[in-house]
């Protein structure tokens, strides 16, 4: 894993189209999701992240390692994302007032939050059809008994279910 | 941070569909291209490469041995992506069609004549037989000759009769035992391929005797349980009364709770763990540390399936207790959780590898 993001760092740092393509693999689903905390939209959150890559690759910039490259990302997208909020909430003044009191909220957040929901759901994609099916419903805030009259299996199966989806995941997260 | 964190949080935000949505409708390689084609333009806008980069980084790095390795890291993981999800419909419209055993029987008379059983009642009045079938029960009935009968369970199937002189019989998959419609003289002599727990009807001058092949089990009143599938070590477990086992010259009596396995001409006696040996007669699959691959065999034979055990796992054990009535993905999972194992599906074959 180690390994893998200091290739990466070399990669960028080479200013290497395949490091590029893995950045995307990596990162690209977190980060739009990110901005679209922000600014509400998906199509613009992709433009924002498309941006920040595209003036990464026009830039000289290079990286110690991982941890500093992907809270560039992270700052990066974060920034373009407020400045593009601050932009609509001018054009759209109607809408100000909400705008810069999420604003405000918005500035803490958590680099690795967008980051683990995208590796979780990778994992839950990973999980057998059934086991998949009853975690899905049960994050989405379904109960068990919801859950078993929706896929017509009894409750202890779905409880079964999520025992052992949680379980894998769990496992996936610790690897 | 760790799953149950981030799964907190998405609760607590309530997070978790609106995520899913967009995770959804993203498309990495799309996105990337999109990107590629990007900059693509803009190179050549501006003259080939961006104006800060001349002379700059750009040109001549070792690309190649970087792509190598790249490519190293990617490729296994897509192939192991592409192969899983493939695998995966095969995998779940074969496991998901294969049900567990229920309660099916043939009769063989002694001219060869086969009649199919199932739980529905009826009275067989032919062939020599005299029998009734309730609630997936055959309860044989008194008969004028003596005719040599046979009931067999094929796999996928059990059954439980009663024989004409009171004593019950529970066929598991693929058993056959084969019995007089009349017990004349000295003994009752009955014989048994596969496996059968039998309660003997007490007769102090009639010895109850199961012949499998050149082994012998004579009680007067007592339960047990025989496993005799051919080309297995044969074990003989006593629940109750009495039991003596012969075998070539050998010669043993059992007490309660002890079993005998016989194979070829040796014979041992040790404790037997009654509970997990009398599982299956109460519907559950009770495994106690047992070697995987004879857990391939007693799962093909229920659910009617070839499941084997990669090579690699002939030391593999696996200890838990299972419902017989579970579907064979259910029964899987929970064996591949726990051993650590995976499952693959080919031409209605199951494999379970590393």
């Amino acid at each position: 894993m180690d390994n893998s993001g200091n290739i990466l760092i070399s990669l960028i740092n080479a200013h290497d189209i395949s490091g590029y393509k893995e950045l995307y693999h990596r990162y690209y689903k977190a980060l739009v999701m990110h901005a679209e905390g922000i600014v509400g939209d998906i199509l613009m959150a992709e433009d924002i992240v498309e941006n920040v890559v595209v003036v990464l690759w026009n830039s000289n910039k290079t990286f110690d390692d991982i941890k500093s490259f992907e809270a560039y990302l992270y700052r990066a997208v974060h920034n373009m994302a407020m400045n593009e909020l601050k932009h609509s909430a001018i054009v759209n003044s109607y809408e100000q007032n909400v705008m810069t009191s999420s604003h405000e909220a918005m500035d803490e957040y958590d680099e690795e939050y967008e980051l683990q929901i995208v590796k979780l759901m990778e994992y839950v994609d990973e999980l057998p059809e059934r086991m998949r099916e009853v975690i899905n419903k049960s994050m989405q805030g379904m109960t068990a008994k919801q859950i078993a009259e929706h896929l017509k299996i009894s409750v202890e199966t779905v409880k079964t279910h999520k025992k052992r989806a949680l379980k894998m995941l769990r496992e996936a997260f610790c690897e | 941070m760790d799953v149950n964190k981030i799964i907190r949080t998405l609760y607590k935000k309530g997070d978790y569909q609106h995520k899913r949505k967009v995770y959804d409708s993203l498309d990495t390689d799309v996105a990337f291209e999109r990107f590629s084609k990007r900059i693509g333009m803009e190179n050549n806008a501006n003259t080939g490469v961006t104006g800060k980069n001349v002379g700059g980084s750009i040109r001549f790095r070792p690309y190649r041995k970087y792509v190598a390795v790249a490519a190293s890291l990617l490729l296994p993981a897509i192939i192991a992506t592409a192969v899983l999800f493939s695998n995966n419909n095969k995998e779940e419209d074969m496991l998901a069609n294969t049900m567990p055993g229920t309660s099916i029987a043939y009769i063989e008379t002694s001219r060869g004549e086969v009649i199919p059983l199932d739980s529905a009642s009826v009275n067989i009045r032919e062939h020599g037989i005299n029998a009734s079938v309730a609630n997936g029960e055959l309860v044989m009935e008194g008969a004028d000759e003596v005719e040599m009968t046979s009931i067999y369970i094929p796999r996928g199937g059990e059954y439980k009769l009663t024989l004409l002189d009171g004593t019950k019989v529970h066929l598991n998959s693929d058993s056959k035992l084969t019995f007089p419609s009349r017990f004349t003289g000295n003994s009752r002599d009955v014989e048994l391929t596969g496996e059968a727990y039998f309660e003997v009807a007490h007769d102090e001058g009639k010895p109850f005797i199961v012949h499998l092949g050149n082994i012998s089990v004579k009680q007067y009143g007592t339960r047990f349980n025989i496993n005799a599938y051919t080309g297995k070590s044969k074990t003989i477990t006593l629940v109750e009364g009495s039991i003596g086992v012969t075998s070539g010259n050998n010669e043993c009596r059992l007490t309660p709770g002890r079993q005998a396995c016989v194979s070829g001409d040796e014979m041992k006696v040790c404790n037997a763990d009654v509970d997990a040996v009398m599982g299956w007669t109460e519907g559950m699959f009770k495994f106690d540390g047992e070697n995987l691959s004879d857990i391939a065999t007693t799962l093909s034979r229920w659910y009617n399936v070839d499941v084997c055990v990669d090579a690699s796992l002939s030391n593999c054990c696996f200890t838990g207790s299972l419902s017989r009535e579970s579907s064979l993905r259910d029964i899987l999972e929970a064996i591949c959780e726990i051993t650590n194992t995976s499952i693959s599906v080919n031409d209605n074959t199951i494999k379970i590898k590393k």
